[in-house]
């Protein structure tokens, strides 16, 4: 399927789980039953910020992470089997591979501080540590993803991008019923050459328990996408909850 | 996508309402994680065997959970403590009183014990706590219609330590189970029929652990249920997920 292509089943896609999502909203309400999920916007600017390729689809993966934190959150239970993780356990794998679980604390809790740099989801300049990241590698999403495979380093030399600091906003969509927190992203290639950027995940920095970086969710590009030297991408993880 | 057990549980309209989401979350690429939770209540008899006397779905999350859920997953800090509607993000304890500070995001407290589930007797204001009023629920619902004290006197019943929480991973169809029971000792000298259940949570929004007592689930039984004295009523909350993918 040549690029082109790629994009034109993208977007019917997208437009396609627009629809079904706002058809599952009410059901869910009736029901009581939360519904969150994740859209997710990519744009290449040029240097002049032109607007070049302007990508909308869904997350298409929640990892075992943010499927465990719900499992906790929503069940008032905890994430406590100790040195075990995949499907079937309730646990947590932080970006270093390490299994980590609680019986007697909030795993995946960020409290106090969220929206400040390097809290929460959000990232300062630089940072590769926390918040929204990105990588090369397209090896197919697992839902035991724990990080990306081959995450871009922040730099201008070979396969580097500047990464900017996250930008958050948040608000009311009253016609679809749902609260929408964005966060947005900026990597600009400074490296020479063009990079092709095929994966990207959420981190997420939390603190109940000890300081651990879980990451939530991590989804492929389809095709991969295209950053020319001198070009930005901009990432917009955008987290909506339906009442 | 919840099974029988649930299933059963939901009345004719849930359930067309549950066939119609299963349809459309089999259009998504991949659906998001979902749990829907039901209750019991009954009287606990001699020898153990709980006698079920009202059961049904759960008809709510609270605003309050609903608020909780946008902040901790989503990493959203408080809005401010003035209006508690669909487009604000803050929440108010079980005495009315609105919280919303705009510097930190809302979460339960940490510990188990502490947050979530009493391990101590008579702790009527954390865990699973019950009722006699029968006013319609709705999302904005702070405080019990009508709550069950803890205590001897009339009116008021034993409230028992909450037993641990049973998570329960189904292998066959890729759910959990999570059951969560609290026990209530009539020692009033009378009956009481109890109407309502509900569910305290201590939550923050500070730098700082708080003990905010919280409601997050409140439910009007299908049916009275009536507690003879020198009984024990036992309320349960089961919560189920959908299938989590391979």
């Amino acid at each position: 399927m040549d690029f082109a292509a790629i994009l034109e089943e993208e977007q019917r896609i997208y437009e396609h789980e627009s629809r079904v999502f706002e058809e599952m909203r009410p059901l869910c309400k009736q029901l009581d039953i939360p519904l969150l999920n994740a859209k997710i916007g990519l744009k290449v600017l040029a240097p002049d910020r032109e607007v070049l390729v302007d990508r909308n689809f869904f997350s298409h993966s929640f990892t075992l992470n943010q499927l465990n934190s719900m499992l906790t959150l929503c069940c008032f239970t905890y994430a406590d089997d100790s040195g075990n993780f995949g499907v079937g356990y309730n646990s947590g794998k932080d970006k270093n591979g390490v299994i980590q679980s609680s019986g007697s604390e909030q795993l995946f809790t960020t409290w106090g501080v969220q929206e400040a740099v390097d809290k929460g989801f959000m990232a300062s300049i630089t940072t590769t540590s926390v918040g929204t990241i990105i990588g090369t590698d397209n090896t197919a999403e697992d839902i035991t993803d724990y990080d990306l495979n081959a995450a871009i380093a922040h730099g201008s030399g070979g396969g580097q991008m500047l990464h900017a600091a996250s930008v958050h906003s948040s608000g009311w969509n009253a016609g679809s019923s749902y609260y929408w927190v964005n966060y947005n992203r900026e990597f600009q290639n400074d490296s020479g050459g063009s990079i092709t950027v095929n994966e990207m995940a959420l981190r997420r920095f939390t603190n109940t328990l000890a300081s651990y970086v879980f990451v939530m969710s991590r989804d492929l590009i389809s095709g991969g996408q295209a950053v020319a030297d001198g070009e930005t991408l901009a990432v917009d993880y955008e987290l909506r909850h339906s009442y | 996508m919840f099974g029988s057990a649930v299933e059963e549980r939901l009345s004719s309209e849930d359930r067309a309402a549950l066939k119609r989401l299963t349809e459309l979350k089999a259009q998504l690429i991949s659906p998001p994680p979902m749990i829907i939770k039901t209750y019991q209540v009954g009287i606990l008899k001699p020898g153990g065997h709980f006698d079920v006397k009202a059961e049904g779905k759960s008809d709510s999350y609270l605003r309050n959970f609903l608020n909780l859920l946008t902040s901790s997953q989503m990493g959203k800090h408080a809005t401010g403590a003035v209006l508690f509607q669909d487009d604000q993000v803050n929440f108010k304890d079980t005495s009315g009183t609105l919280t919303g500070n705009t510097s930190y995001g809302i979460t339960i407290h940490s510990t188990l014990t502490t947050g979530l589930q009493p391990n101590t007797f008579n702790n009527d204001n954390l865990g699973i706590v019950i009722g006699t009023g029968s006013t319609a629920v709705t999302e904005a619902d702070y405080a019990l219609d009508t709550q069950i004290a803890d205590g001897e006197a009339g009116g008021e019943m034993v409230y028992l330590p909450m037993v641990d929480a049973v998570r329960t991973w189904n292998a066959g169809p890729r759910t959990w189970t999570v059951v969560c029971k609290r026990y209530f000792w009539n020692r009033s000298g009378g009956s009481i029929t109890v109407a309502e259940i509900g569910w305290i949570v201590h939550f923050t929004n500070a730098a700082a652990q708080g003990t905010v007592d919280t409601l997050v689930l409140r439910d009007v039984l299908s049916s009275g249920v009536v507690i003879a004295d020198d009984r024990v009523c036992q309320a349960t909350y089961t919560f189920t997920t959908a299938a989590f993918p391979s």
